[in-house]
């Protein structure tokens, strides 16, 4: 009944799909909480009658996407060829005819959406299949949502979003006010990952994390320089401090609610 | 004390409870994750149960359809498709013919990958003898296998349907031609569950390049992606982004994962939804397999008496040191492994190359059986060793190149070990020329039953709803060889 009513809006808007985003995300039922009781789960556990709002981890590009944005590195360039991003070495070894160079892409190439990613189906990009992106061998009408360690590991070492933590990082130090306590940064890099204001806990557990590493990063600075030996490093920065928002950073972007949507 | 008083404490109680369950659900998560009951990831998978608040783990080991000897399979796939010829079967008649023009009746109407339309015929160039008690055949490429003669079960009655390399690596991994469907690996997680709780259920190791089949070999098609097999790599980091950045150490990460955990704990107790908790469980598990993975991959606290056994080379990859790696991974609960060793596509050179790969695998190969049996595992593992099909009697190659074989699917030659299987038996004959099947004709369909079956699993009630369908691995075919059973 809910999918004819739609249908019939969605023409009478001119089969304007806008105006049906518009329609669905501005409804109450789209903006319930996502909050569940135990008697939510118990009546409705998938959520069939939309007893509460959606909430569900974010595909594998949008995940991608939304730690690029998060960390100011996104690229809006449209159209063209795939890009390269960084990928580990050797994984594409397969028999074919297609070569098993997997050349990175430089520049701006780097950070573009996930949907320029380069796809080979029989060894595609593994941070995406990861998340359950599909090899794209035959048809999938309806992506798995899985919960896997293997996800922990990527977002938490894959290169590309570590570099998006060093980035975050960098505009956590560099974008609030000179001035600024370790507090608000928390605040900012908390809001720019979640879209919210974090609660006195959050920012307590934060920044005792920045003020130990911090500790740690004084008494030896070679380990700094071992941690940022990768990384680009923003102008005029302390680069204890810098590393140590790095751990701060990397734990945003590995929120359970950063990949939520 | 009267009743409104007690439904007060009651109601203040349970709401303490939701309000604090979120501080301790960590160690909730962790210990449900030792039980095995982890928040449901997919919902795909399970059907909902009316009043069943209990989280769902996909991966829980699941009770088999019957009692089955063996509890874990390792899968050995030789890509390109081994010349059973010169390794099992022995084909007289075909040799006193080598050099002659092959029957026109064989290869009337008949589609080959390379050959011409009047090839010649090749017998093969090796010498064969009986061994064990049981006398089965081998050639002389296969001096170690032939000491376990009367452990192995061999099938020389097997055909596919694909002749060629992606799609019959993809028939003989899914049960069909095209890429979509499940391999047997996920499949048989799908089936099982998972034993460990550091390592992922279903793992796949591979020597030289990878299949045209790719990664479909060991995925998991239209079930839920939580069964695919996990490919551990053995040149570089095992599994992709076990290994920390430069600069952050196992402490330091220890301490990323546990803020990440305390935050995504508040999180859960203010918004209640279980897939939190799954994700704090599986930041747990993945800090774990920061550890287990290295320490599983590293063979160097090997005895030398076992580096002898299978002739691996501690950091060198290799398919002997995949091999040590394979009972390493069942013992520590892995009841899935695959091993694909690239190269034994002759299609010329068979007298040269051959040997060689024969070289590689046939003692480490050996050597496992010969291993799990010491460790009084082999009854519990299944063993299984093929390609994707068979090679032709027929002569291809030049001068140059050296003789060799085309593809065959028409006849292939599997065998299987442990786990149940009857040993020291040899299923199905092929012709005089090694061409045709004339006794136990044996589908692949057929063979995947036997080896559901072989793991307590009916292949007719493995199923998976999809596209309105019932799905399973043995497509619509699938009859369990009894003469396999031990």
């Amino acid at each position: 009944q809910l999918l004819d009513w739609l249908a019939t809006k969605f023409v009478t808007h001119n089969w304007s799909t806008k105006a049906i985003h518009r329609l669905i995300v501005t409804s109450a039922t789209y903006r319930q909480s996502s909050h569940v009781t135990p008697e939510l789960l118990e009546q409705d556990p998938y959520n069939k009658f939309y007893a509460r709002g959606p909430r569900y981890r974010m595909r594998a590009e949008f995940i991608r996407d939304n730690a690029l944005a998060v960390a100011g590195l996104l690229s809006d360039k449209m159209y063209g060829p795939p890009v390269f991003p960084v990928q580990p070495p050797g994984v594409w070894n397969h028999i074919g005819v297609a070569s098993n160079n997997w050349t990175t892409s430089s520049g701006a190439d780097l950070y573009r959406r996930g949907l320029y990613v380069y796809w080979r189906r029989t060894v595609p990009y593994p941070s995406f299949i990861n998340f359950d992106a599909p090899s794209r061998e035959a048809c999938t009408v309806k992506r798995s949502r899985s919960n896997t360690p293997l996800q922990a590991l990527t977002l938490m070492n894959d290169p590309v979003f570590f570099e998006a933590a060093t980035a975050l990082a960098g505009r956590m130090l560099t974008e609030p006010d000179q001035n600024a306590t370790p507090e608000d940064r928390v605040e900012y890099g908390f809001r720019l990952a979640t879209s919210r204001w974090p609660i006195s806990p959050e920012i307590i557990i934060l920044v005792k994390r920045y003020q130990s590493e911090l500790d740690r990063y004084r008494k030896d600075p070679k380990s700094v320089e071992k941690l940022l030996a990768k990384w680009k490093v923003p102008a005029n920065v302390n680069r204890a401090q810098f590393a140590a928002w790095i751990h701060v950073a990397n734990i945003l972007l590995n929120l359970d609610e950063v990949i939520t949507k | 004390m009267n009743n409104f008083f007690f439904d007060y404490v009651q109601s203040i109680r349970r709401r303490e409870f939701l309000r604090n369950s979120g501080l301790g659900i960590g160690a909730i998560a962790l210990a449900s994750l030792l039980s095995e009951e982890t928040a449901k990831a997919d919902r795909s998978v399970a059907k909902p149960q009316a009043g069943n608040r209990k989280p769902h783990n996909p991966l829980a080991p699941k009770r088999t359809h019957f009692p089955a000897q063996a509890k874990s399979i390792i899968y050995l796939h030789m890509v390109g498709a081994p010349s059973q010829l010169d390794l099992f079967d022995y084909k007289p008649i075909l040799q006193e013919h080598t050099g002659k023009e092959c029957p026109k009746e064989l290869v009337e109407g008949e589609r080959f990958a390379f050959l011409p339309k009047n090839p010649k015929l090749l017998g093969t160039s090796f010498k064969f003898s009986k061994h064990g008690e049981s006398g089965q055949e081998f050639s002389e490429l296969l001096p170690h296998l032939s000491q376990h003669a009367d452990d192995i079960a061999v099938v020389k009655s097997l055909h596919t349907e694909e002749f060629n390399h992606g799609p019959a690596q993809i028939f003989i991994m899914t049960g069909f031609g095209r890429q979509g469907r499940p391999s047997i690996g996920s499949w048989l997680t799908y089936g099982l569950g998972s034993e460990s709780r550091d390592l992922p259920a279903f793992v796949v190791l591979v020597t030289g390049l990878t299949g045209g089949g790719g990664s479909s070999m060991w995925g998991p098609g239209f079930l839920p992606s939580v069964y695919q097999g996990v490919r551990f790599r053995t040149k570089g980091e095992p599994v992709l982004f076990v290994t920390n950045p430069e600069g952050i150490d196992r402490a330091a990460r220890g301490r990323i994962v546990d803020d990440i955990r305390k935050l995504n704990e508040l999180q859960l107790k203010e918004i209640g939804d279980p897939e939190i908790a799954t994700r704090i469980a599986s930041y747990e598990l993945a800090y774990r397999m920061q550890s287990s993975v290295p320490e599983l991959m590293d063979i160097k606290g090997e005895p030398k008496h076992i580096h002898d056994l299978y002739g691996t080379q501690p950091g060198k990859a290799s398919f002997a040191n995949n091999c040590l790696l394979a009972r390493r991974l069942i013992e520590r609960g892995v009841r899935i492994v695959q091993l694909f060793d690239q190269g034994w596509d002759h299609h010329g050179g068979i007298a040269k190359r051959l040997p060689v790969k024969c070289k590689q695998t046939d003692q480490p190969i050996a050597a496992l059986i010969t291993d799990l049996k010491q460790r009084g595992m082999l009854d519990e593992t299944l063993i299984v060793w093929g390609g994707e099909f068979g090679r032709t009697p027929m002569l291809q190659g030049d001068r140059a190149e050296g003789a060799g074989r085309d593809h065959h699917k028409d006849a292939l030659t599997m065998w299987l070990a442990g786990g149940g299987v009857k040993g020291g038996v040899t299923v199905g004959k092929t012709d005089d020329l090694g061409y045709h099947i004339v006794e136990d004709k044996m589908h692949m369909n057929d063979m995947h039953a036997t080896i559901l079956h072989l793991m307590g699993l009916d292949h007719l009630r493995l199923t998976h709803r999809f596209q309105g369908r019932d799905y399973r691995l043995t497509d619509v075919g699938g009859i369990v060889m009894q003469k396999l059973l031990a």
